[in-house]
């Protein structure tokens, strides 16, 4: 059974990006009428709008959130070509008890881009402050803040051109000191003929720079969204690619000594591939476990991927999106359990409940902005038969 | 050991245990305050002192919910208590047990936003010391305030007594009061002074070992034992404060209550956040001094003599080592209770003294 | 593995997954009012297949869906015409919202939704486990499996079985405890609540009843596999309905006219001694055959005497299986010639159920509704064909009974996991035994308690070569969902974290994730997380945590604080940063913050240069506000020439050291002098001094003319005012040096 609690985040057109801080309670949404929210959820789960602030001159494309050591800190990229970091800033409580004004400064612009910035992603902590930019002139860019305690000051340290137009880029977080700290870069150029849309770069220290180390050849449509999957334990990466479908690729690392470039060399394998969207997929995102994907795709589904203990992927899940208000369904009322005392024949099966008991829809309980509604989805009801006998047995 | 030992599973983690006190008699009902839920509560048991029937357990007589976690509970008659909470209030509670098995509380005084940060919302309240009805609180935001019982504005409230958290109060006279803080720097307060500054500091220890709980000997105030995060249990005596009598590494983790047994001073109890809950006997060192075989003064306290504390200490664990941490622990007569994070309080019966 | 077949319908396993096929069976031509559903277990495990039947007019239809994905509706109109997209949260929650993409080339404007309700859906499944009441049983059950973890290291080669076996007994009574305290809580109250614990214990209640057998047939180690015996145990103690009717017709609560005109006259008599007779529960028969009115008479004698005489197969009871199986053949012997003879012949109940305990097949087809379900005719029917059955006959038997009771087309789930149990096909109980609502619970913790029998190892050889143990892979699978499902509760994380740390593939690298994760409140929680990192040598997430604390603390301008915690995380870069900001302060203000702090910094201090420098300039202010002026002099010297002292603070050191150069007493040496004079003129001479401004992170250089009159004509003084205090004490130094000599 799914639970849902819904907010109105009044941005006034679509939200581009939602992301959220490393501890789940605070919310950074950005969209095209250029402004960027942060929400704060509060020890009774309810979520409060602390900032609103017009962020760029163009539709704010991603927003995302720093890793907690480096305090309060945002980064957000927008069609006007220039990336920004944020940090908060608490003003005085008025009222003792009572949290202060929080606003947000703009600490940096980077403006190095003379297109769209269209990705922007902080890299794993143990680098350091560090930045990634991709943008549509397809330049990725790191910028590394030197001095972890001033943000005014971002020194761009790396510029790398992957000569094809980059739409989303992704760190990969889970990477030993065995090996190099590794980007995957996704571009969205739609000829086919122009090869592999998906380029890793991998950074080595001897060099000092960042360099492609593999393409994944097999990807030839536009890419819109890649996600390196959280490595607890695997002895192989996973990618996630959103193109015009679902795909997931494995990268196994190559143990082998005699490569003198010091690279990393991949074992690159597609384990998984997904046309159930039947449509471009443009969003994918992992769990903080690694276990379950989030796609979203053209269709308007967002499927929820896992794997079996055997690596066998398969959908889990379905969310929809639906205007209408549903009617209460008519078809079998819940098994009923046992009266009063214990069980003399165990009626029911052991399975979740939601499976047998009716698709329950609750009218929204409307709490000033916040609406919570609870309901239990099912499949789409079957044809309408004649009412159906509680199972007996 | 198991006969003795009767738990039972509450459903919330329990942060503050203490027996209700009753005159002359053994208490038995005692009072949890939980923490790390969505909303806490205050729970009142009964568990009679039944010897023969061992199935009975502690079951609940009244509940009450409490805003934030519970970080504090003491007892300043038989029925009104104070409890402190994270979001940095202080309440007054009394007791109503109109039935032997149900009880009311009701709120009688409320401190509310007594601790907060200037820049940052409210501050948890740490600690808590009464001395019959007035009442200390210190909080993270580093404040220490004086409460009375009988009104709702604080009689002196000291900012900035501290620039670190504070973690423990106890008092040690009726306007002293001993402070224990984040980095284990101890202050003694004269409550009587105008100043805002202690009249004394000395550190736990050379590192920066918080202060996780302090108490002062039942009969000879000036001697206090302070329990600190690495589970160290060190004596001092406040007359001469620039270095501990005795340093014990007790515990393998914070100390997270000691407790004197009221009536028999030579009884200490300890509990911890590894698990352990231990008594302390240094009756046989004060049995010694009576027939004259060691040479120290026959008054004298034997956790002041560092030489002899070391060796004839005796210690008894009371339960086996639990897989989560012992947060409280409360001894009456011959009973103790204590509240763990694996969501069960424990009764120790008949424990030998 | 055995392929499941109906005798209603037959179906193929494909490897198609996500497509419906609408079969119209017009083959089925069974008349189903009902609507049920059930399970098939593919072979390899590629899907779960559902398999759904509807009504529909005088057709049936049967949906045979391949995969087990189930939709969720979102009520959000503009996602319907736009499009979803979700992101995930900690912990396992997602945050939905409706999405068009757009790319870098389009134009930037508005969307053609625009002005619209941007809504974000928090989604997040709802866990039943969590129920406060069912919330006793995650803890409590949590310090059993600690407890067997903690016997199984011990024991090294010895045979623990027996205590296994005490363990097993005792998640039984958690859960039965769970049940009573759901049940006493739905007896109090009204609303929604009571449905939800009214689920609870229906779910539970199964809980306890698989593993129940589960325990009887695989944890615990019986004498000669004579399962039976235990089994009717289990039977007796889950199905009560009879023994409480003949308890009520023996008291006498259906009225003492009945007991005087003899209880036949009770409609259920004699169902009820059928029943009892059914579940071996002669006592309580022969009691109530005592009451008929007919009692003393004849055929009675014989029945209580046959009731009376049959042999029960006890393990202590002295006598091998043989002889306990002659035995057992001679009195149904007996008895079937008693039958022959017509013994029975006037009383047609009595008759039955002398059939019944021959093991008359006809006979018990006849009672087969008032055995209730497919397990407990079976027992019965063992108990009177084959009393000393062993364990692996019981899957013959039982599929003979299920194909009485309507085949394995009607099988519940709960059957199904009964059924895998009696085949041994323990890899099939698990993955039943996933499937059930409590999230986990039930299947983490027998298969642990499995493993520890050593009962999964026979997964292995049944999976043939694979390079890790696949029973060590599912194990350890439950357990790390279980604990990361723990891990997502606000406050059962510790708890998650104990099964976290005994799964040694995984467990580790999940903790090393998840535990960062946990909101930190309170600083009496963060230092329990900090504990747990520090316990298990995660030192960079005990370093990383007082980190994080430390920039609370310095968001709140609580500067002492934030330097605590940066040097519990021995943090120097943020330790510097810190003592440049006291620094700072003090520029500004003229006094220290936090002075009780830095009065008392320890050896904690080295970790940072500057802050060494802090604390030693905060011992000088000390030295000499006690009056120590030699010693205060020689710390400020000795700052100074090691240069431990940041540029920007010389012109400060100096100016602090003119009272001192200044005193009545020659507090400072000829050298010391030169020492400072050298300082001073690499100070002017680099031409500026740099000055602690008030903007953070800037350093503001004012430069000084030795010469310019109008600017820092402040500062320039300054410089004077030393030049001349230092001219002054060498003079004075020199002189009282040379004297000394001399």
């Amino acid at each position: 059974m799914f639970e849902a609690h819904s907010i109105n985040t009044e941005h006034k057109d679509l939200i581009h990006d939602v992301a959220y801080d490393f501890y789940g309670l605070r919310m950074a949404t950005c969209s095209s009428d250029q402004f960027v929210k942060v929400w704060d959820q509060d020890e009774h789960e309810n979520w409060n709008l602390t900032a609103t602030w017009k962020a760029h001159s163009g539709s704010v494309w991603k927003v995302t959130w720093a890793h907690p050591e480096f305090g309060q800190v945002l980064a957000t990229c927008s069609f006007d070509r220039t990336a920004a970091v944020w940090e908060e800033i608490v003003g005085e409580s008025p009222v003792p008890g009572e949290r202060g004004m929080k606003h947000w400064v703009r600490r940096t612009n980077l403006v190095d881009s003379r297109t769209s910035v269209t990705d922007v992603k902080f890299a794993p902590k143990s680098l350091g402050l560090l930045l990634a930019t991709c943008s549509a002139d397809g330049v990725m860019r790191i910028y590394e803040a030197p001095d972890v305690m001033n943000l005014c000051q971002w020194t761009l340290q790396h510029e790398v051109s992957c000569k094809l137009p980059c739409s989303c880029l992704s760190w990969n977080h889970s990477f030993s000191r065995l090996h190099h700290p590794t980007l995957a870069v996704g571009s969205d150029d739609s000829n086919t003929g122009n090869g592999g849309k998906v380029f890793i770069y991998e950074y080595s220290e001897n060099s000092r720079r960042w360099s492609k180390t593999e393409t994944l050849a097999s990807v030839t449509e536009a890419v819109h969204d890649i996600a390196f999957a959280p490595n607890l334990g695997r002895s192989f990466h996973l990618l996630a690619i959103a193109t015009n479908n679902l795909r997931i690729a494995s990268l196994k690392p190559l143990v082998d000594s005699t490569v003198q470039s010091g690279h990393t060399r991949f074992d690159i394998n597609m384990v998984a591939q997904f046309e159930d969207h039947t449509s471009t997929v443009w969003r994918v995102c992992w769990n903080i476990t690694g276990t379950i994907l989030a796609s979203s795709g053209d269709d308007g589904f967002v499927r929820l991927w896992k794997s079996n203990y055997l690596n066998n992927w398969k959908s889990v899940a379905v969310l929809k999106g639906d205007g209408t208000q549903a009617q209460t369904d008519s078809s079998t009322p819940a098994v009923p359990g046992p009266s009063g005392g214990v069980a003399t024949t165990s009626q029911s099966s052991t399975t979740r409940t939601s499976e047998e008991t009716s698709s329950k829809w609750q009218a929204p309980v409307i709490k000033g902005r916040f609406q919570k509604m609870t309901w239990l989805g099912s499949d789409p009801p079957p044809p309408p038969i004649e009412k159906n006998k509680p199972f007996k047995k | 050991m198991e006969d003795k030992v009767h738990g039972a599973f509450v459903g919330e983690k329990i942060n503050k245990v203490r027996w209700k006190p009753k005159d002359l008699i053994e208490s038995d009902i005692f009072l949890t305050g939980s923490w790390d839920n969505e909303t806490n509560q205050l729970v009142l048991w009964l568990y009679p002192p039944n010897e023969d029937d061992a199935d009975i357990y502690p079951c609940t007589i009244g509940t009450h919910p409490h805003d934030g976690d519970v970080t504090e509970l003491k007892f300043i008659n038989s029925n009104t208590f104070v409890v402190s909470s994270s979001v940095g209030s202080v309440k007054l509670l009394k007791i109503d047990n109109k039935e032997p098995h149900l009880a009311e509380f009701k709120e009688m005084v409320s401190w509310d936003n007594i601790h907060y940060f200037s820049f940052g919302g409210s501050s948890p309240c740490t600690g808590l010391a009464c001395f019959e009805e007035d009442i200390v609180s210190v909080g993270e935001d580093g404040r220490l305030l004086l409460l009375t019982a009988r009104q709702k504005k604080p009689v002196r409230r000291i900012e900035g007594a501290d620039s670190c958290s504070l973690r423990c109060v106890c008092f040690l006279k009726h306007n002293e009061v001993l402070t224990g803080n984040l980095r284990g720097q101890m202050k003694v307060w004269d409550l009587k002074s105008s100043t805002d500054k202690p009249a004394s500091t000395f550190m736990l220890s050379g590192e920066q070992i918080g202060a996780s709980c302090v108490m002062h000997h039942p009969t000879q105030r000036h001697m206090v034992l302070a329990g600190g995060e690495d589970g160290s249990l060190t004596v001092w005596d406040l007359r001469h404060n620039t270095f501990p009598v005795t340093l014990l590494s007790a515990h393998s983790d914070t100390v997270s209550e000691l407790q004197f047994h009221p009536d028999r001073p030579e009884h200490l109890f300890t509990c911890s956040t590894s698990g352990e809950v231990w008594h302390w006997n240094t009756s046989s060192m004060s049995r010694h001094a009576r027939l004259g075989t060691t040479d120290f003064p026959r008054d004298e306290n034997p956790w002041l003599n560092s030489d002899v504390a070391k060796h004839r200490l005796e210690v008894f664990t009371l339960m086996p080592q639990l897989h989560k941490p012992v947060n409280s622990l409360d001894v009456n007569m011959n009973r103790i209770v204590c509240g763990c994070d694996n969501e069960a309080v424990y009764v120790f019966k008949n424990v030998v003294l | 593995m055995t392929d499941r077949r109906s005798s209603n319908l037959t179906y193929r396993h494909t490897d198609i997954l996500n497509v419906s096929i609408f079969i119209a069976i017009a083959t089925l031509r069974v008349r189903i009012v009902i609507k049920f559903t059930i399970r098939v277990q593919h072979l390899i495990d590629r899907g779960i297949y559902d398999l759904c039947l509807w009504r529909l007019g005088s057709k049936s239809y049967v949906k045979l869906k391949m995969d087990k994905a189930r939709t969720f509706v979102i009520p959000d109109k503009v996602c319907r015409r736009a499009g979803l997209s979700a992101v995930w949260f900690p912990s396992n929650k997602l945050a939905a919202h409706a999405y068009r993409h757009v790319t870098a080339h389009s134009q930037d404007k508005y969307s053609e939704f625009a002005p619209c309700e941007a809504m974000v859906h928090l989604v997040r499944f709802d866990v039943m486990l969590f129920d406060p009441i069912a919330r006793k049983l995650i803890n409590e059950s949590n310090g059993t499996f600690l407890a067997g973890q903690k016997l199984v290291a011990q024991a090294g080669g010895t045979d623990i079985r027996g205590e296994l076996l005490k363990l097993s007994r005792q998640y039984r009574s958690i859960v039965r405890a769970c049940l009573e305290n759901l049940q006493s809580e739905a007896s109090k109250i009204e609303s929604s609540r009571k449905e939800v614990c009214l689920e609870l214990v229906v779910i539970f209640y199964n809980v306890e009843f698989l593993w129940h057998l589960c325990e009887i047939l695989y944890v615990d180690v019986i004498p000669g596999d004579v399962v039976l015996p235990q089994i009717m145990e289990w039977i007796k103690f889950h199905f009560f309905h009879y023994e409480r009717q003949a308890k009520g017709i023996l008291s006498g609560e259906y009225g003492s006219s009945v007991l005087d005109n003899g209880a036949e006259n009770e409609p259920e008599y004699w169902n009820t001694i059928i029943g009892l007779v059914l579940q071996g529960r002669l006592d309580g028969a022969r009691a109530l055959l005592k009451l008929h009115s007919a009692s003393p008479s004849e055929p009675f004698k014989s029945v209580d005497y046959v009731m009376r005489t049959m042999p029960q197969y006890s393990v202590f009871g002295g006598l091998s299986l043989t002889e306990f199986n002659m035995r057992w053949k001679g009195w149904q012997n007996e008895t079937a010639c008693k039958l022959r003879a017509g013994t029975f012949a006037s009383r047609k109940e009595l008759e039955l159920i002398m059939k019944l305990m021959v093991g008359d097949e006809e006979a018990f087809l006849e009672v087969k509704d008032q055995c209730g379900t497919w397990y407990q005719f079976m027992a019965s029917w063992l108990l009177y064909t084959e009393p000393t059955v062993k364990s692996f006959d019981l899957s013959y038997h039982a599929h003979q009974c299920i194909a009485k009771f309507g085949g394995i087309s009607r099988l519940k789930h709960s059957d199904l996991i009964l059924l895998a149990l009696m085949e041994s096909d323990l890899h099939q109980v698990i993955r039943l035994i996933e499937q059930t609502s409590e999230n986990g619970w039930f299947a983490a913790h027998l298969t642990n308690l499995l493993h520890h029998c050593g009962c999964l190892k026979i997964l292995d050889s049944q999976q043939g070569n694979q390079s890790v143990s696949l029973a060590t892979n599912l194990h350890e699978q439950l357990l790390l969902n279980y604990g990361t499902l723990l891990m997502s509760h606000r406050s059962l994380w510790q708890v998650g974290i104990s099964y976290l740390d005994h799964c040694s593939a995984e467990g580790r690298a999940h903790i090393e994730v998840l535990l960062p994760t946990l909101p930190l409140g309170s600083e009496a929680r963060a230092l329990k997380i900090i504990q747990v990192a520090r316990d298990r040598d995660l030192h960079n997430i005990v370093a990383s945590t007082s980190k994080i604390m430390g920039m609370r603390s310095y968001q709140q301008r609580r500067l002492g604080n934030a330097l605590t915690w940066a040097l519990r995380s021995q943090d120097a870069g943020f330790a510097t940063y810190l003592a440049n900001k006291f620094l700072e302060l003090y520029s500004r203000e003229g006094k220290f913050h936090s002075l009780d702090l830095l009065d008392n910094l320890g050896s904690c201090m080295l970790v940072s240069d500057r802050l060494t420098f802090l604390g030693k300039y905060c011992e000088f202010h000390q030295l000499y506000h006690a009056g120590e002026f030699r010693d205060a002099a020689a710390l400020l010297v000795s700052l100074l020439a090691s240069r431990l002292a940041p540029k920007s603070f010389w012109m400060t050191l100096l100016t602090d050291a003119l009272p001192l150069l200044e005193s009545n007493d020659i507090v400072l040496t000829s050298e010391d002098t030169y020492e400072l004079l050298n300082s001073m003129e690499e100070l002017l001479g680099e031409g500026q001094i740099p000055d602690f401004g008030d903007t953070p992170g800037s350093n503001k250089l004012t430069t000084v003319q030795d010469q310019s009159v109008d600017t820092n004509s402040v500062v320039e003084e300054k410089v004077k005012l030393i030049r001349l205090a230092l001219a002054r004490n060498l003079a004075r130094s020199l002189n009282h040096e040379g004297c000394l000599v001399d």
